[in-house]
């Protein structure tokens, strides 16, 4: 739970770092629905073209908007937005990066990225929250 | 059919039950650990109403809550967003998910019910070069409550790329 009287331009939410498997694609298409094979048919994305399954870009979105809500607190949020650079595959350690970008009053913008222990983007985002004010929310 | 025709037409409406088991099981699908995703009293103790969703729950909500019986009747002009991909999709494009993005009016909460009503807000063909096009469709979902508060805004955005065949 992040403060208003606590953010400040530049500051940091602690990095959430995860190593991608094929269990998580398994969950979350069970999760969400999304059940296209080459999240999680290894046979099928090969015949495609690629070198293995890869992860579902709203399961990277997921996970960045966990680490987000870790830092300005369940329920803050008034904007979350991503774009989806380039794909995650399993072996790829995920790792969230996210920056406070503008304050105004109890209101703050964060910059939103995940990117790979390889130095790739997997995803670059923003988001917005309403903070609560210390001693009364 | 161009692709432009679409701009402006509504999609099918839903209306969309949260339930605790799948909100549970989502959370801990995209690692979101915090207790209130689970916990009654851990929501309580946060000071929500109810158990809250995580960020992106929206998105999937329809897959689990759209319940058969609460579905209003089809709107017989409402586009079908399968039938436009698919008809988009026949030269060969490679269909992309772009971008998306959430605005929150306010808190998702086990056990509400919201309507779904989406539009095709925009779409754009982009000439590139050598005959190869970039076609963006942007999809809006409007969520309110029963009362037809605001609760979510989803717009997704979808790329199909078509590159000419040598």
């Amino acid at each position: 739970m992040l403060y208003a009287e606590d953010a400040a331009v530049g500051g940091e939410a602690p990095e959430r770092s995860h190593e991608l498997t094929r269990t998580d694609l398994v969950r979350y298409a069970g999760a969400s629905g999304d059940f296209n094979p080459m999240h999680h048919d290894e046979v099928l994305a090969k015949a495609a073209g690629m070198p293995s399954v890869f992860g579902h870009g709203m399961f990277s979105a997921g996970f960045l908007a966990s680490a987000l809500t870790d830092y300005v607190g369940e329920g803050t949020l008034t904007r979350y937005a991503v774009r989806f650079t380039k794909q995650a595959w399993p072996g790829d350690v995920l790792k969230t990066k996210i920056t406070i970008t503008a304050v105004d009053g109890n209101a703050v913008d964060l910059s939103a990225d995940l990117v790979t222990d390889k130095g790739v983007t997997v995803i670059s985002g923003e988001a917005s929250a309403q903070l609560p004010s210390k001693g009364g929310r | 059919m161009g692709a432009e025709e679409f701009i402006g037409r509504k999609l099918p409406a839903s209306v969309i039950t949260i339930e605790r088991g799948p909100v549970a099981r989502f959370a801990e699908a995209v690692h979101a650990t915090s207790p209130v995703y689970a916990s009654p009293d851990a929501a309580k103790e946060a000071g929500f109403e109810g158990i809250p969703v995580p960020p992106t729950f929206s998105f999937v909500a329809g897959y689990w809550g759209a319940l058969a019986e609460d579905q209003p009747p089809r709107d017989p002009d409402a586009a079908d967003l399968g039938v436009l991909l698919t008809e988009l999709r026949k030269d060969g494009s490679l269909l992309l998910h772009g971008e998306q993005e959430f605005r929150y009016h306010a808190p998702v909460l086990v056990g509400m019910r919201l309507h779904s009503a989406g539009t095709v807000e925009d779409v754009t063909v982009k000439e590139g070069k050598g005959g190869a096009t970039m076609t963006v469709v942007k999809v809006r979902t409007d969520l309110t409550d029963d009362a037809g508060a605001p609760v979510v805004t989803q717009i997704m955005s979808f790329l199909l790329r078509k590159t000419p065949k040598a």
